[in-house]
């Protein structure tokens, strides 16, 4: 039992905000919008600098190019970064992807896929969901057709986040339609400039374009870009949605916004001269949400502090997500009541606070829930593999 | 950051949770519930025998000399199995205090006997309002021929029946802070303590001080050092019942587990629903919460530096998380549940019980407001 980082990771995370801060325009307040050209330099000009200290990778075998840091300096890394809404960590590349090709690819993939993610020089992203294929992701439709050494891929994959700023895309396509579903699919790399590639943008419910549909037309892939087998994708790809599972990002991001409006609310003065943070009402919230924060960072360090013993949990990671999507939903929420009627002010509107981001945040967590296997399903992998429950 | 328990707090779980599960968990708190004493001076006796008292008494005064992080182990078991007796407020909050400020004739007395389980220590310290929660103590301690005397009423006083030193808050006319006297029973008359009955049956009192007379040395750390002492009682009280909280919400949870996989409707278990599942998932998520949360205010208070409010935060979140855990509990139990016959109440009413004490949420919340803005 030991509640406190060690002084290596407390340096670490000292070294890494101040980049940070070096690195992000003066009075940067976020999220980024990659889709437009300024932002996506900020994107890439953050990733560089933390792939300059060789930060972007510390979790990976150092001849990958990482430093074999815990799973805590890892979380640390995404906790500094989330807070202060900064683009440039590529998730899908040194969380997701790297990960896995370093337990199961060939060393061929390795030598040359994985620097480019160390370097920070390669954008990836995701195609798992397609339009008919979301929680049940066994029921997926896009096919690989054997053709010699290639592959050829059609269909479409949806909810790609950054696939059009990506290189390459990670998916999932059904390589042996006649399999039982679990067991005819492949984990395919795609080189998004092949030709049959289109990325069509998705404009989500906060007005801006994060995430898209891709359609592949007859998109030929060589069979040295299969990762972990043929007809192996199914523990491959799942194997990489526990890399990818952890709430420590929306447990930044619920905190930064506390701490902004706890700022916001010490200013402002209501009927009687009070300041808005001393209302009961308000303070009682602040303690509140302050708590339950607590309780979602707990439980996030905790998954990665078993990870880093070599487990491989499921329960905890459910957990954290859970509980951290939950709670950032709960704080953006009171973020944008407290604000009154400047809370649903619009981006850009003269006198909304916070340039109106904080609404653009409110609307644009719905997705925590709902993401990376929605939280229903993370309650389904709670109860059942966690207290053992009978499958309905 | 490291989430384990080291050998030695592994062994005092284990070895808590075989020994309460002998004892037959849940009976001493029915019978409680149903008005029978919820202290029993065989079943102090053979905890003190096994090192529970005396577990954060120094060793010099024939205690093990363990820390906050053990003695948490034991109040998590303690919690799961409901036991009473008063280990939080004898062997927790009285060794605690009387090591911290009692002098060493004091300690040499006191600590002794709370280690050998001859001593149990209750504070007496609420009137009105509980003591944290008001500046104003109106019990009074005057000097009169070389004696204090002290004069007024203290509430929620916790096994006052069966305490035999109270560690009693009273204004000496000194200056704002109150000063801590120890008076010990036979100080008192039988039918000057007042039995309150509680929903557990817990055997809190009243507490009537007519011109309690003491000698000078019954001053414990000081005049004027009670509010400090207090403060204490209340983050360490506020951990202690946190973490027999996260104990309940564990057994809270096996109990619905085992239930709702053990009753078939439509031909299967219960627990099979989707519904039921994620009330289920619901349950075990806020338990692991109060547990961690727990876990650290205990470990953060055992660090000796300016952590108290890890302790707050940790009843904050087990006041808010522990009675929808056991309203949960109750749904998914269904019409047994609601039954006298069945246990589940008993962790409902401890529930609301605990909740109350050292720290409602409207009281932490007013402590946490600057301190949760990071």
């Amino acid at each position: 039992m030991r509640f406190e980082f060690t002084p290596e990771e407390q340096a670490f995370r000292s070294d890494l905000a101040a980049l940070l801060d070096d690195v992000l325009p003066a009075g940067w307040i976020g999220p980024a919008d990659e889709s437009k050209d300024p932002d996506w330099q900020i994107y890439v000009d953050v990733r560089r600098a933390l792939a300059e200290r060789g930060w972007l990778t510390t979790p990976w075998p150092a001849k990958y190019g990482g430093s074999d840091a815990s799973r805590i300096t890892s979380l640390i890394f995404s906790e500094e970064i989330a807070y202060r809404r900064a683009p440039g960590h590529d998730r899908f590349g040194t969380r997701m992807i790297g990960p896995t090709l370093i337990r199961h690819g060939t060393e061929a993939q390795k030598k040359r896929f994985l620097p480019p993610i160390a370097n920070g020089t390669v954008q990836w992203c995701q195609g798992y969901s397609e339009p008919d294929t979301g929680s049940d992701l066994a029921s997926l439709n896009t096919r690989a057709v054997e053709d010699g050494d290639e592959f050829v891929i059609t269909g479409t994959k949806i909810w790609s986040t950054l696939a059009h700023r990506a290189d390459w895309m990670f998916m999932l396509a059904r390589t042996d339609p006649e399999a039982q579903r679990h067991r005819g699919i492949t984990l395919f790399l795609c080189d998004l400039s092949t030709p049959g590639v289109t990325v069509k943008p998705i404009i989500n419910m906060a007005g801006y374009h994060s995430f898209n549909e891709v359609h592949f037309d007859g998109v030929r892939v060589p069979r040295e870009n299969i990762v972990g087998g043929l007809n192996n994708g199914w523990r491959t790809g799942m194997a990489l949605l526990n890399f990818e599972r952890s709430g420590i990002d929306y447990v930044a991001w619920a905190r930064r916004t506390l701490d902004d409006i706890a700022g916001y609310a010490s200013t402002v003065e209501v009927a009687g001269g009070e300041r808005l943070i001393d209302d009961q009402v308000v303070s009682a919230r602040f303690a509140e949400l302050g708590v339950e924060i607590d309780a979602a960072r707990l439980m996030t360090y905790e998954a990665a502090w078993l990870q880093g013993k070599g487990e491989v949990p499921s329960v905890e990671p459910a957990m954290s997500k859970l509980s951290a999507t939950e709670v950032n939903q709960r704080v953006h929420d009171f973020a944008v009541e407290l604000l009154g009627m400047y809370g649903p002010l619009a981006p850009g509107s003269p006198l909304a606070e916070f340039e109106g981001t904080l609404l653009k945040l409110r609307l644009f967590y719905t997705s925590g829930p709902i993401l990376s296997g929605t939280n229903e399903i993370q309650r389904n992998i709670i109860a059942t593999r966690g207290l053992g429950l009978p499958r309905g | 950051m490291e989430f384990g328990l080291s050998e030695i707090q592994e062994l005092l779980a284990s070895s808590a949770r075989e020994f309460l599960a002998d004892r037959e968990p849940f009976n001493l708190a029915r019978r409680a519930a149903a008005g029978d004493s919820g202290f029993e001076a065989s079943f102090w006796q053979e905890i003190a025998q096994l090192g529970w008292t005396g577990l954060l008494v120094p060793e010099r005064y024939g205690g093990a000399g363990l820390g906050l992080p053990e003695f948490g182990v034991l109040l998590e078991e303690c919690g799961a199995a409901l036991t009473s007796g008063p280990l939080l407020e004898t062997a927790l909050l009285g060794a605690s205090v009387i090591d911290r400020y009692g002098n060493e004739g004091q300690k040499a007395e006191l600590l002794r006997a709370i280690a050998r389980g001859d001593a149990v220590v209750a504070p007496a310290i609420h009137e009105q309002a509980p003591a944290w929660a008001s500046n104003r103590v109106g019990t009074t301690a005057s000097v009169e021929d070389g004696q204090w005397v002290l004069r007024g009423e203290k509430r929620f006083v916790p096994f006052a029946q069966s305490a035999d030193v109270f560690l009693v808050s009273a204004d000496t006319g000194s200056g704002d802070d109150c000063t801590l006297f120890m008076v010990r029973r036979e100080d008192i008359g039988d039918s000057d303590i007042v039995p309150m009955k509680t929903a557990t049956g817990s055997p809190v009192g009243q507490l009537i001080l007519r011109q309690v007379r003491l000698p000078e040395d019954a001053v414990l750390g000081g005049v004027g050092y009670g509010n400090q002492t207090i403060d204490d009682m209340l983050h360490l009280g506020a951990v202690g019942r946190s973490l027999q909280m996260a104990g309940a919400a564990r057994r809270v949870v096996e109990l619905t587990v085992d239930y709702v996989s053990d009753r078939k409707q439509f031909g299967q278990p219960v627990g099979s629903f989707q519904a039921v599942q994620h009330h289920c998932a619901n349950m075990a998520l806020a338990a692991r919460g109060i547990l961690l949360m727990a876990r650290r205010g205990a470990w953060s208070l055992s660090q000796g530096q300016s952590r108290e409010a890890d302790a707050l935060k940790a009843k904050l979140y087990a006041n808010r998380e522990l009675p929808g855990i056991c309203a949960l509990a109750h749904q998914c139990h269904g019409a047994i549940g609601f039954t006298w016959e069945h246990d589940m109440h008993l962790f409902t009413r401890h529930a609301l019980e605990w909740r109350s004490e050292y720290g409602d949420s409207r009281l932490i919340t007013k402590f946490l407001a600057p301190s949760t803005v990071r």
